[in-house]
């Protein structure tokens, strides 16, 4: 049997050229349903739809993501789901867990367009419960994960969903428990000290080459 | 995370008037000001933001003017170096005193007619009504992101803003006063790419804001290098404005800034440049409202009718204080458990059936929260969703904003 990938290629320019991408019906669609109830004055509810496009463009060409809720109400969240290979808490010999990927819960609200924000303000992994990671925090409070000591003004939505791709593939991580910015759990700093053979978890890109869709 | 709340500084109860002299002693019968009319300094509040060489000058000036109630923000100490720019003794830089819990008490000492309020921390973690009361706000500092902030804060409740800076190297004192009418400007249309880029790279917060303690770790550059007679000369200007404003001295003030160097001892005023269309901050001002009852007592869906809600729940949204509306909080041992009540930022959210706390989860906790989200409990009142203690409710749509503020004299504080 042929297999015929379906996913819409890459637009020449990369992830800068996310608005070159043509969104497909059920995305277009999911957007649409999202902005009938967009709240905020102009501005904002521009943000959030631009924001959100460029996310879903992004879902469409990474063959990795994708996007499952949308809510523009008032902040922005998306739930998103992420194909990548994450670290869970080792089993009782030490040997390190993996999950085959996350689902992610994103918020952006409307003073991140003012100010900078806290590096772990924007991302909470819901799935998997037993992340194992230095910039994680604990399930009792939403293991949010920390992208570092801030998140510049009126960071795009999108370089968020690449720095988490980053940060939880261990292709970018901090895990000196004495840096008071970025690390949230000093138990797995301390473990991955002792296991840096094991970092990265993966070099692949976010974007699949074509061809490699799983 | 901003529910940081006012102290008192000095006595709570009726002022000493012994040893004090009344304003009227030395206040000259200024040109054209009718007679009686500087009582309007009786009823005269200003939020002074940062209280280091310029804001804590701006407390002393305007404690000698014997006006109403000051609120004094700042969120740092005194350190050995103060000393050179600072109005302040050895003993308060000895202790490394708070720089706003020390003005406070300078006011309260000059002027027992003043109530004097301070807030040790930064200006972002305070709530949304914190300057309801205000007549106008003075923003003295090195951090950018204060700045915008204050700004925000005074776009939102309609307040004048008087900004005042210095550039040490060439000898400028600078103050800027922003009517904050609507059409005009604000601090952040103004900034330059170079401020852009320090509001950023200035600006480190603590991953212990996860928890809810301070989140702030950093923020602000490099301390100004000026002489204490420049920093000086600023807090006159601006308090010379606050003066011209409150007593109604000549022509109304208007979008400018006056600028005196002391290369050349020349003084030049100018308007600032209008408000800049990329500028990314809500210029929408909130209709403030007494509510009738005690918030705590009253319902979310009072609130929305006393707004003007029309009942359609599209685009309307609530916020409370600066809680979360929590959905969903989490258990270590159990998971998720549902919630549905406005929780304290860094609160818990109440308990398990196991006994732990649980704490909110932040992709299910709002801020600025749907009305559609908190339609179950639109009826209740705030006392009974974990909102008794509520000192503001916004409710806001796209084309309104109407901030609710309890309608007792505590509410400030």
């Amino acid at each position: 049997m042929k297999i015929t990938e379906t996913r819409t290629q890459p637009p020449t320019g990369g992830l800068a050229a996310l608005d070159q991408v043509e969104l497909s019906k059920s995305s277009r669609k999911m957007l649409a349903d999202a902005m009938a109830s967009c709240g905020g004055d102009v501005s904002w509810r521009t943000n959030k739809k631009n924001n959100a496009r460029d996310l879903l463009a992004m879902a469409e060409i990474s063959g990795r993501t994708v996007v499952r809720e949308l809510d523009l109400d008032e902040m922005l969240r998306a739930l998103i789901f992420i194909e990548a290979p994450v670290p869970c808490r080792p089993d009782s010999e030490g040997r390190l867990q993996k999950a085959p990927g996350m689902l992610l819960g994103l918020t952006y609200r409307q003073e991140a367009l003012i100010l900078p924000q806290p590096g772990y303000s924007m991302v909470q992994i819901l799935l998997p419960r037993d992340i194992w990671h230095a910039n994680v925090g604990d399930i009792e409070h939403g293991q949010p994960l920390c992208l570092g000591v801030q998140l510049p003004t009126a960071i795009p939505l999108s370089e968020i969903v690449l720095m988490t791709y980053g940060a939880m593939t261990m292709q970018a991580i901090s895990i000196d428990e004495r840096d008071y910015a970025g690390v949230l759990n000093v138990e797995a700093a301390r473990w991955w000290q002792q296991n840096r053979h094991l970092i990265p978890l993966t070099s692949e890109p976010f974007i699949r080459p074509t061809g490699v869709n799983s | 995370m901003s529910n940081g709340r006012f102290k008192r500084a000095g006595p709570t109860h009726r002022p000493r008037r012994n040893g004090y002299a009344p304003r009227s002693e030395r206040l000259p019968q200024f040109i054209d000001m009718p007679p009686g009319a500087d009582s309007a300094l009786d009823n005269l509040t200003v939020g002074v933001i940062g209280a280091g060489s310029i804001g804590r000058r701006i407390v002393d000036r305007l404690a000698r003017l014997q006006i109403s109630a000051l609120y004094i923000v700042d969120s740092g100490r005194f350190k050995p170096e103060s000393l050179l720019t600072h109005p302040v003794g050895v003993e308060d830089v000895r202790k490394r005193a708070w720089k706003a819990r020390s003005a406070a008490h300078l006011s309260a000492e000059l002027s027992p007619l003043t109530s004097a309020y301070f807030y040790n921390g930064p200006v972002q973690e305070l709530d949304m009504a914190a300057f309801v009361n205000a007549d106008l706000l003075a923003v003295a500092t090195d951090n950018l992101a204060a700045e915008v902030a204050t700004a925000q804060r005074c776009l939102q409740l309609r307040k004048p803003l008087v900004h005042a800076a210095v550039h040490g190297a060439s000898l400028v004192a600078q103050v800027r006063w922003y009517t904050n009418s609507g059409s005009g400007p604000c601090i952040r249309c103004g900034f330059s790419e170079l401020e852009k880029q320090h509001l950023d790279s200035n600006t480190e917060f603590s991953c212990s804001g996860v928890t809810g303690q301070q989140r702030l770790k950093r923020a602000g550059g490099p301390p100004t290098m000026s002489v204490a007679s420049l920093c000086s000369m600023a807090a006159d200007l601006a308090v010379m404005s606050i003066l011209r404003y409150a007593l109604k001295l000549a022509a109304p003030l208007t979008d400018s800034q006056i600028e005196f160097c002391g290369y050349t001892n020349q003084t030049v005023v100018s308007p600032l440049r209008p408000k800049s269309d990329t500028c990314p901050c809500s210029h929408a001002a909130w209709k403030i409202e007494r509510s009738t009852k005690p918030l705590r007592s009253t319902s979310l869906r009072e609130l929305i009718t006393a707004a003007g809600g029309n009942g359609s729940m599209n685009g309307l949204a609530v916020q409370v204080d600066d809680r979360l509306f929590v959905e969903v909080a989490a258990c270590s041992d159990c998971g998720y458990r549902p919630v549905r009540k406005f929780v304290l930022p860094g609160k818990k959210a109440g308990f398990c059936r196991c006994g732990k706390a649980i704490y909110a989860q932040p992709f299910f906790s709002h801020r600025l929260v749907p009305v559609s989200v908190v339609k179950d409990v639109l009826d209740r009142p705030l006392c009974r969703i974990g909102a008794g203690g509520a000192r503001g409710v916004l409710v806001r749509d796209a084309q309104r904003a109407v901030l609710f503020v309890d309608n007792s004299e505590r509410s400030m504080q």
